[in-house]
């Protein structure tokens, strides 16, 4: 235990901890509690997200396949040349019950950088599907990078609840005990003393007056 | 050199035995991307079939595609050569498109030949316009070269389009001076084929645009003229999304696209139907018929065998394979 001076002062310093503790546990845990509520409700979306993403993931490289078919490889990988993948992409962050998420937003390019004309039908279908596919990637970052950070901060609130439950609150507790024993230890040794004292004067009173 | 089709014919009909059987397609579908393979091997692309993987066989089915149709203007001469280079000459088209891409994004000399595939322009034409610096330079080197998109590239370079503005033009060129070519020649077949393929490009560009939303700018810059079935009007309303103007087709020999309002259906309805179309040329003894039927189904089987290799290797569901390899 570190070392504390026993006296009436930290008595209150520490009784003003203990309350400061105790008020700090319920308000972690009323953060732990909202938070897990916002997890909860992210899961689903989290679970739709990917499910959206492996669908277009599916459909995506299926159009690819039948491109590459019915358009030759060659065709296709020269079409690929220079398409613009995406034309805006930013970030920005959101605060979640005091925790920093990040959410990023992206922007397409039109479809149309290729002509209609000669280009096979299951090419462009391929490039409007690798479209969805990666609108698709972007909201499973958003969400899973949200749910992870959000778990993370559940695990260090609980983490911090404990720390004061089980170990700062106890500590306190037993310092102040510590201090309140040495206390009356001490308020018992000024009776005694005084007592002694009381009882030693009383004694010389006694004898001068017989002498 | 043979310069009618007499000749001509009696070697494609010798090359038609290569053609797979039905029966092979129908049992690859239902075979590991390894037995794909072994069967692939016991077939005629088993001599250019180098390798394990899908590569091998994207390279195998390209390489059999040229040897068997790229070589057949080199067989004759005249008329019947022009009509052959004719039919061969979309892999042109897409040569130019790819040489034009790769030019405005840097790519080398070797990047480029990797995106290239056969087609009928000399190695000169194809090395000058690799080497030219800027897409005015490959429109020269076309235009030297004698080759019809040289022109429409010049105008649309001069115009200063964009690089897809250009591709346009280029599609737009090449079904023209296609369908200029052949009104040229007295081969009755090959003028409805042409004429049915400009059809079928038109309304699949309209439906295109319809589901990318262009539609709606000016559709009619995209449309093609040449064809019989599917005017500038029916283009326009399919484009903006009019599906129900379709059933003006009925009684056309686009009349199986009836009812179709899905780009993909209309894509595997069009390409079936120009295989049987190309396929009754095969009773055209002295014409384009036998060449072109030869060509559309060598193409047929060429896209085929790369999407039940993808089946195969990538484990892709058989049902929805089968719909897109098999016409019925």
């Amino acid at each position: 235990m570190e070392q504390i001076s026993p006296t009436r002062m930290t008595l209150l310093q520490k009784r003003s901890q203990l309350q400061l503790a105790s008020k700090g546990v319920d308000l972690l845990k009323k953060k732990r509690d909202a938070l897990v509520g916002e997890f909860f409700a992210l899961v689903h979306e989290t679970l739709e997200a990917r499910k959206k993403l492996e669908t277009a993931a599916k459909d995506a490289y299926f159009a690819l396949f039948l491109a590459k078919a019915f358009d030759g490889p060659e065709t296709v990988d020269a079409l690929a040349v220079g398409m613009p993948t995406v034309s805006n992409v930013s970030a920005e962050v959101e605060n979640v019950w005091g925790t920093k998420v990040p959410r990023i937003f992206a922007e397409w390019p039109a479809a149309g950088a290729a002509s209609p004309i000669a280009t096979g039908g299951q090419t462009l279908k391929a490039q409007e599907a690798f479209r969805r596919f990666a609108e698709a990637l972007v909201e499973v970052a958003n969400t899973e990078t949200r749910l992870r950070r959000i778990g993370e901060e559940i695990k260090k609130t609980t983490r911090r609840v404990n720390a004061l439950e089980q170990v700062v609150i106890p500590g306190v507790l037993h310092q102040m005990r510590f201090i309140k024993l040495v206390l009356e230890q001490r308020e018992r040794e000024d009776t005694f003393r005084l007592k002694r004292i009381k009882a030693k004067s009383e004694k010389e009173e006694k004898q001068a007056a017989t002498a | 050199m043979a310069d009618d089709f007499g000749y001509l014919n009696a070697r494609v009909r010798a090359r038609r035995a290569e053609l797979l059987a039905e029966g092979f397609f129908r049992e690859a579908l239902s075979l590991t991307f390894p037995d794909f393979l072994s069967a692939l091997g016991d077939t005629p692309y088993g001599e250019v079939l180098s390798g394990d993987d899908l590569g091998a066989v994207d390279r195998a089915v390209s390489r059999h595609l040229q040897e068997a149709v790229g070589s057949l203007p080199a067989l004759v001469s005249g008329r019947a050569r022009e009509i052959v280079s004719l039919l061969l000459a979309r892999a042109d088209l897409t040569n130019v498109k790819a040489i034009l891409r790769a030019k405005e994004h840097g790519l080398s000399a070797e990047e480029v030949r990797a995106h290239l595939v056969g087609g009928t322009l000399p190695e000169g034409v194809i090395q000058a316009a690799i080497e030219a610096p800027d897409a005015a330079a490959v429109a020269q080197a076309l235009y030297l070269g004698n080759h019809p998109l040289g022109p429409a590239l010049r105008r649309a370079i001069a115009a200063g389009e964009s690089l897809t503005q250009i591709e346009v033009e280029l599609d737009r060129a090449f079904y023209q001076a296609l369908r200029k070519q052949v009104e040229q020649y007295d081969d009755q077949f090959l003028r409805d084929y042409v004429a049915l393929e400009i059809d079928a490009v038109n309304l699949s560009t309209a439906f295109k645009l319809a589901q990318t939303g262009l539609g709606g700018e000016q559709p009619t810059r995209y449309f093609v003229p040449g064809g019989r079935s599917v005017d500038a009007e029916l283009f326009g309303l399919v484009a903006t999304g009019d599906y129900g103007a379709l059933d003006r087709l009925s009684g056309t020999p686009l009349e199986p696209v009836v009812g179709v309002s899905d780009l993909g259906e209309l894509e595997r309805r069009l390409r079936c139907l120009l295989v049987e179309r190309a396929h009754a040329g095969v009773y055209d003894a002295d014409g384009a018929g036998v060449v072109t039927d030869f060509v559309r189904a060598k193409e047929w089987e060429a896209a085929r065998l790369r999407l039940l290799a993808r089946r195969a290797f990538y484990n892709l569901p058989d049902e929805a394979v089968e719909r897109e390899v098999f016409c019925s």
